[in-house]
């Protein structure tokens, strides 16, 4: 997908489409037909969604609150609305967001304005090398324990992008790093009569979705390893059950919903 | 056995923690449709501040407070159908709740009212700055792009 391509606001964008389904503005009639193609097939789509955004705040007060890391560098992180990281952080905490959306990170600095210790630039999350070697990224991180999160973004990602991240990462932190990651959409049944348009559309946008299980995923991830609390399905990490699900939704996307979360050491 | 009197206290009849429980599941049974920063932890303090802030409004009437209460809602992504569910809860509890001594139905009418006034406004105010937010972007992005490839 080029860089014109996302700016063209004639053409749906999978970021666009994503905040439509959460509930979001920053959409246009283009995404919101796409967003309900995908919700007429899907609709558990919303549900998956929501589970997965829930997670952010949550994974903040842990990492900070518990855990005593003092810098977060989230990557396609989207919007920094009012339910993301930095809300779920006490002050003096870096966080760094960073997305491939250029009108995303327009949009999100404009959020930010001077929001003390909170920074917005515009990366590729499958190269996360280049995020983390930037100058001014080195200089807020040095001396820092640091956190890494990759959430919502694993099945858009291929087979080769997942390992070079999973390497990458590995090879820049240290021991007493952690990297928080969504294992988005384990579980789904690929083989669903409505998934072909759906998979479809998102390969006509350019960023086509990868349906893998959690044990491909955690392959992939090597060699980073899951820490002792392993990773959970989305699902049990709120507090809910099944029940949120009909019997066609479990049969479709697999008894977690929504994938799974996990906090992944080395 | 002295015959016993009806008490004069609102919290004997209207039990802030009963209020808070009855908001808090109604919530829970809207849980998906609300915005993004509802989450499943975070609706039962949405339900105990609202039960809060309706004993308060009994007392002070404040009506302009529950506007902005209903505009903080709205920022903060309570879905319509999380907040009708809600109000239509807390007109039940005070429809079940009413006695001669605290017109509670008239209450309740009044502030969700005003909730839902403040919500409506605060949703509104929420999408033109969005929309705002947007097109400042698509130009800056544009711009940028441009001076990039020249």
């Amino acid at each position: 997908m080029t860089k014109e391509s996302i700016v063209d606001a004639s053409v749906p964008s999978a970021g666009r489409i994503y905040d439509f389904i959460l509930g979001g503005h920053h959409n246009f009639e283009v995404d919101r037909q796409a967003a309900q193609m995908i919700l007429q097939n899907f609709p558990f789509v919303s549900k998956m969604m929501r589970l997965q955004r829930w997670c952010l705040q949550d994974i903040a007060r842990e990492l900070t609150q518990v855990r005593g890391y003092e810098a977060i560098v989230d990557f396609a992180s989207g919007l920094p609305t009012q339910d993301h990281l930095h809300f779920g952080v006490p002050p003096g905490i870096t966080v760094i967001y960073s997305d491939y959306d250029p009108v995303v990170v327009q949009y999100a600095q404009e959020i930010l304005g001077d929001t003390p210790n909170v920074h917005f630039y515009e990366a590729d999350a499958r190269r996360p090398e280049e995020l983390l070697q930037r100058p001014e990224v080195e200089t807020m991180l040095s001396g820092k324990k640091v956190a890494l999160i990759s959430w919502g973004v694993g099945a858009f990602m291929t087979d080769e992008e997942l390992t070079h991240v999973a390497r990458s990462l590995y090879d820049w932190a240290t021991a007493d790093m952690c990297w928080v990651f969504n294992a988005q959409a384990a579980d789904f049944n690929p083989d669903h009569p409505a998934a072909g348009p759906i998979l479809q559309m998102y390969q006509r946008m350019g960023t086509p979705v990868q349906f893998r299980s959690l044990d491909r995923y955690l392959e992939l991830l090597e060699p980073w390893k899951p820490d002792a609390g392993g990773f959970v399905s989305l699902l049990e990490w709120h507090g809910l059950d099944q029940s949120e699900m009909s019997n066609e939704e479990r049969n479709t996307f697999g008894p977690t919903g929504a994938g799974y979360g996990g906090f992944l050491i080395k | 056995m002295p015959a016993s009197t009806p008490s004069n206290s609102l919290a004997d009849h209207l039990a802030e923690p009963v209020l808070a429980e009855a908001l808090q599941h109604s919530l829970r049974s809207t849980l998906f449709s609300s915005g993004l920063t509802v989450s499943p932890r975070q609706v039962n303090k949405v339900g105990a501040d609202i039960a809060s802030a309706f004993l308060v409004f009994f007392e002070n009437q404040d009506v302009t407070a529950v506007q902005a209460d209903g505009s903080r809602l709205a920022h903060a992504g309570l879905g319509h159908r999380s907040i009708l569910t809600m109000t239509e809860t807390l007109r039940q509890v005070c429809r079940e709740k009413s006695n001669p001594l605290f017109d509670l139905p008239n209450v309740a009418g009044v502030y969700v009212n005003a909730l839902l006034e403040g919500y409506m406004a605060g949703r509104e105010e929420l999408v033109l700055q969005e929309q705002q937010r947007t097109v400042q972007a698509y130009i800056r992005a544009s711009a940028q792009r441009e001076d990039e490839t020249g």
